[in-house]
């Protein structure tokens, strides 16, 4: 069971039912504090943002969003018809940074922490049957290459946000177990 | 007095009269929403680019608008777009709207742009930019030679 922190509830809202966005609520006060002080944060903003977008930051790099583009996804493409790219050619390194403005406040976005399970292939016991009598092979653990970056658990993790947030298997998979007014799994 | 008052509500009287019957008589061809004169036209765009918070979005934002019009922008507004870039330091920006401006004109390219570049010269000495063409960006960089042509 997940446990958010006060950030991560501040950033997140409950999810509304339409397949392809995401709604995220900006209040400023969490939704457990706002039961206390209902006369401050009595109205709340939404602002809709598409799950391609929410996700599609994390394929850019350390590139800077600058505009919209040609339909608002974080792309860049040379168009006469849409001169001006949504995101830098290069990215932002040590010794340049493009742009002393970052559009970061625009949209920012946070994901929340998910528990799940991964499972490391590496270094299991294998029974293998022989004439002689059974015998325990162990494979080393260097055998294998190492796993890419994307079996990390901070990226299953944001794999599984991704994966929630478009809804994907939404009848009887995944996002059927998913809870989104209250943006938890089901209990 | 009464009398001048009396008689001036009275043609007021008339002529409201006379427009409503007007009005219902015939129903005049409207047009979508007033048609705004080139003049407001520059002017709204020439503030909106020399707003001094302006943001590197917004700037786009107004840019990609003024590409999408069936029009080659006033090189007033060119002149206030490129002080714009100059305001939130973004040199790249302002070589690519020149050369949008360029593919704006069209078929008329070069009877138009050396236009636009002589009017907006001054601004372009003061700031410090480039034509594309000083550059070398209107020749194709990574194209290949059509093998008709060899």
């Amino acid at each position: 069971m997940l446990i958010d922190s006060a950030e991560s509830i501040l950033e997140r809202s409950p999810c509304i039912a339409q397949r392809y966005y995401v709604i995220f609520t900006t209040k400023l006060l969490a939704k457990l504090i706002t039961r206390k002080l209902r006369t401050f944060a009595s109205r709340t903003v939404y602002q809709i943002q598409l799950t391609r977008n929410v996700h599609g930051r994390s394929r850019i790099g350390c590139r800077d969003v600058v505009g919209f583009g040609h339909n608002g996804s974080y792309v860049y493409k040379d168009d006469p018809m849409y001169p001006f790219p949504a995101i830098r050619f290069r990215e932002n390194t040590a010794d340049v940074i493009w742009d002393t403005l970052n559009l970061e406040l625009r949209d920012r976005f946070k994901v929340g922490e998910i528990e799940i399970e991964i499972r490391t292939g590496i270094g299991t016991m294998v029974d293998t049957a022989s004439s002689v009598g059974s015998k325990h092979v162990e494979i080393p653990s260097t055998l294998y290459s190492p796993l890419p970056d994307s079996f990390s658990k901070a990226s299953q993790q944001a794999q599984l946000r991704r994966y929630i947030d478009a809804r994907m298997n939404p009848v009887t998979g995944l996002s059927s177990l998913w809870d989104y007014e209250n943006d938890m799994w089901k209990v | 007095m009464l009398k001048s008052v009396s008689s001036r509500f009275v043609t007021v009287a008339r002529s409201a009269l006379l427009k409503t019957t007007r009005v219902s008589a015939a129903v005049p061809v409207r047009r979508h929403g007033t048609v705004e004169s080139d003049s407001d036209f520059d002017c709204r765009y020439i503030a909106y680019f020399n707003r001094p918070d302006i943001d590197g979005w917004e700037i786009r934002k107004a840019m990609n608008d003024l590409c999408g019009m069936d029009l080659v922008p006033d090189p007033q507004i060119i002149t206030a777009a490129l002080h714009a870039c100059r305001r939130v330091n973004d040199y790249a920006l302002a070589i690519r709207f020149l050369e949008a401006v360029k593919d704006k004109c069209g078929p008329k390219v070069k009877e138009i742009y050396p236009y636009v570049i002589q009017e907006i010269q001054p601004t372009l000495v003061e700031l410090g930019i480039d034509t594309p063409e000083e550059l070398g960006y209107d020749k194709p960089e990574l194209a290949l030679q059509n093998v008709y042509e060899m």
